[in-house]
């Protein structure tokens, strides 16, 4: 504080503090005792007995150096000595939920909002995204299966070529179960690829699409003859990518009824066609191609024997599991109720599985692997 | 209990019961134990110099006694371990730090406060074979904790008044010894002035004269006046600490130290011309010499601090 003192005096009351005489001496008869220069230090003395105090503090030097000592040593104590009682009184007067809008409480509880939000709104969001990837492998697994119609599979139950169907079929669902693997993203790429697999180079394709239609066709290559029929529907042989739009799928059936037409005029024309055709999937195809090639229907019919048995012995792998029959079809437990409804997809031991009701995840459990049911008039897809 | 307190003992007992409520840890004490000492404060600190204290006061009083700290000193008193153990537990530090504070050194600091220890827990009886102990003397109006300084410097004060005096008594012999040597050194002529001896007369008596003038404008100054000028200047006590004891604040008691200047001034000017004889141009020559002679002495001192602060500097 900047103090307007008169130099003057200031000097000499301060020359004058070593003077005995000025400093007043221990005259009294009578000193205060501590308790009262105590409560004189803290201004907690009656005013009457205050201005007594004051009095015998002006003129006696023992009393007034006990008192600038206490005062001193309050001071350094810090302010619990004076006002110990005040902040009791004023925190026991203020409500719980005033104290929340004090600055830094107010702070907390406005950053506790936010993280509570942006949480809530996260979570919100992955089971968005969660819902969102489930409907788009079940829409594939519905197109491939709509797809596959034009190449008369599903159209024949009861033909031979049936257990083709659910070999199809379950290629079908094994390559929605890459499909689930892979990120939304891949599904995309193929819907998108997979019309111009035909027309645009094999190098084009995404490694994740041809590793599925390497596995298509090689299921599909066991019951082709080499001009390209189906030796079990008698029926053309459909596109290494079963993955087509319905009209494209359409188109190239046209394609393969002109190439049919004109073998027989020009069978060189048709290998190197097929051949083509071939080269647009993989090179190890072709090599299995040649090998067919120079064994001849001998071998082919060999084939045929051999899937008709692998069918046969897997069609006859049934069970019956809570008044439901299962069908085993490439690892795959199906529901004989499940006709290609779009499937909710469930791991097992996930909270999803542990909400389901108590007959579905006894079937799950008492059956191995994959299992394809239907529950209540929805479909489940549990692995 | 005197006729004082023992008259209103219709408003001292609700007092006390609502001051026995607002005690965070009364201690399981009753009004009853409570009462004696609150009536000997009312006594000592009250009715002493205000006798005709009305009921409001008397509330006041009680009201703005310490409830907590008065009653785990009563609860000291009555012989209550775990209140003496909270006691020390919590308030042993502030009498060390307080002796230390004090002392000039720790052995000394350490014998302080084992001395108001004792001083507390009463190790002295009385005629009647009880204990007296300080704890009897603590009416609550002041915190605990400022108490026991007070006991402290109390304490420490008086050992110094006494050592002191000792000490007086004997320097005193020692300069009437070197007095009587150096007037028979200057009777023998061996002792030589550089200055007139009529200054340094006229200088010395100056200055008895200005002191004298000094002494009697202080002492007509009103008592807190008074004391705020000498906790000041001879305690040196910050103006903001003494404002908060007076219970205002910084600036009133800096304006209150500028009027006691100036009336100090003006009793001093008046009783060197009237008393001493001085002449206007004699007591302004005066001050202001005296004024620049402390003042150049005041900066050298801080230039020799400054240069022994930098020395040490270097050192570290």
């Amino acid at each position: 504080m900047d103090l307007d003192f008169d130099k003057e005096i200031d000097t000499l009351l301060r020359k004058a503090r070593d003077d005995r005489g000025m400093n007043g001496g221990d005259t009294a008869e009578m000193h205060l005792d501590a308790d009262g220069i105590a409560a004189f230090a803290e201004n907690a003395l009656p005013e009457k007995t205050r201005v007594v105090f004051t009095m015998h503090l002006a003129d006696c030097g023992r009393c007034r150096k006990i008192l600038s000592n206490v005062i001193a040593m309050n001071v350094e104590a810090g302010p619990e000595t004076a006002f110990v009682a005040a902040p009791v009184m004023a925190a026991a007067s203020v409500p719980w939920y005033q104290k929340l809008f004090v600055f830094p409480n107010m702070a907390y509880v406005m950053g506790s909002l936010v993280l509570l939000f942006g949480g809530f709104f996260a979570y919100s969001v992955l089971l968005n995204s969660e819902g969102s990837l489930n409907s788009e492998v079940s829409q594939v697994a519905d197109t491939q299966q709509k797809q596959s119609g034009p190449s008369a599979i599903f159209d024949e139950p009861n033909s031979p070529a049936a257990a083709n169907t659910a070999m199809n079929s379950a290629n079908a669902m094994s390559s929605a179960e890459n499909k689930m693997v892979d990120p939304p993203s891949s599904i995309k790429r193929k819907e998108v690829t997979a019309p111009d697999v035909n027309s645009a180079p094999a190098a084009a394709r995404s490694t994740t699409d041809v590793l599925i239609s390497r596995e298509d066709t090689s299921e599909r290559d066991k019951n082709m003859t080499l001009d390209g029929v189906d030796a079990m529907s008698g029926k053309p042989a459909p596109l290494p990518f079963t993955a087509v739009p319905e009209d494209r799928a359409k188109d190239e059936k046209g394609d393969m009824a002109l190439v049919k037409n004109k073998k027989n005029k020009a069978d060189d024309k048709q290998d190197s066609l097929l051949l083509s055709t071939r080269q647009m999937s993989e090179m190890p195809l072709s090599d299995a191609r040649g090998r067919a090639k120079t064994t001849g229907p001998r071998n082919n019919q060999q084939n045929i024997t051999q899937n008709q048995a692998a069918n046969e012995s897997e069609a006859s792998v049934t069970r019956s599991v809570g008044g439901k029959n299962f069908q085993r079809k490439e690892g795959v437990w199906y529901d004989s109720a499940y006709h290609g409804q779009t499937t909710v997809n469930i791991g097992r031991g996930t909270d999803a599985f542990k909400k389901l009701d108590a007959g579905l995840r006894t079937i799950a459990n008492t059956l191995d692997g994959v299992v394809v049911t239907v529950w209540k008039n929805k479909a489940y897809r549990i692995q | 209990m005197t006729g004082l307190a023992e008259k209103h003992l219709s408003i001292i007992d609700p007092a006390i019961g609502r001051l026995l409520s607002r005690a965070v840890n009364s201690r399981g004490l009753k009004a009853d134990n409570l009462q004696p000492r609150i009536a000997a404060s009312l006594d000592k600190l009250l009715f002493k110099d205000d006798a005709g204290a009305g009921i409001n006061e008397i509330k006041a009083f009680i009201a703005d006694i310490r409830a907590d700290d008065l009653c785990l000193i009563i609860a000291c008193e009555l012989g209550d371990e775990k209140a003496w153990e909270d006691l020390v537990a919590n308030f042993d530090s502030t009498v060390r730090s307080a002796a230390r504070k004090i002392s000039s050194n720790s052995e000394d600091a350490e014998d302080l406060a084992s001395s108001i220890w004792a001083e507390l827990y009463g190790l002295r009886q009385d005629a009647d074979g009880n204990k007296k102990s300080k704890l009897a003397y603590y009416s609550g109006r002041g915190s605990l904790a400022g108490w026991l300084r007070a006991v402290v410097s109390q304490l420490a004060v008086d050992q110094f008044r006494k050592q002191s005096k000792f000490v007086q008594i004997e320097e005193d012999r020692e300069f009437e010894n070197l007095a009587n040597e150096a007037a028979g050194h200057a009777e023998n002529g061996f002792v030589s002035h550089t200055e007139n001896p009529e200054e340094i007369f006229s200088e010395k008596q100056a200055a008895a004269d200005v002191s004298q003038a000094l002494q009697k404008a202080i002492r007509s100054l009103d008592a807190e006046d008074c004391l705020i000028l000498k906790l000041y200047y001879f305690d040196d006590l910050k103006l903001k600490d003494i404002a908060s004891s007076f219970g205002y604040h910084e600036a009133t008691a800096s304006r209150k130290l500028v009027r006691v200047q100036t009336e100090v001034r003006r009793s001093v000017e008046k009783n060197l011309r009237v008393s001493h004889g001085w002449t206007e141009t004699e007591v302004k020559h005066y001050l202001s010499e005296t004024a620049l002679k402390l003042g150049i002495s005041f900066e050298t001192l801080f230039t020799i601090l400054l240069f022994m602060g930098f020395l040490q500097d270097l050192r570290l």
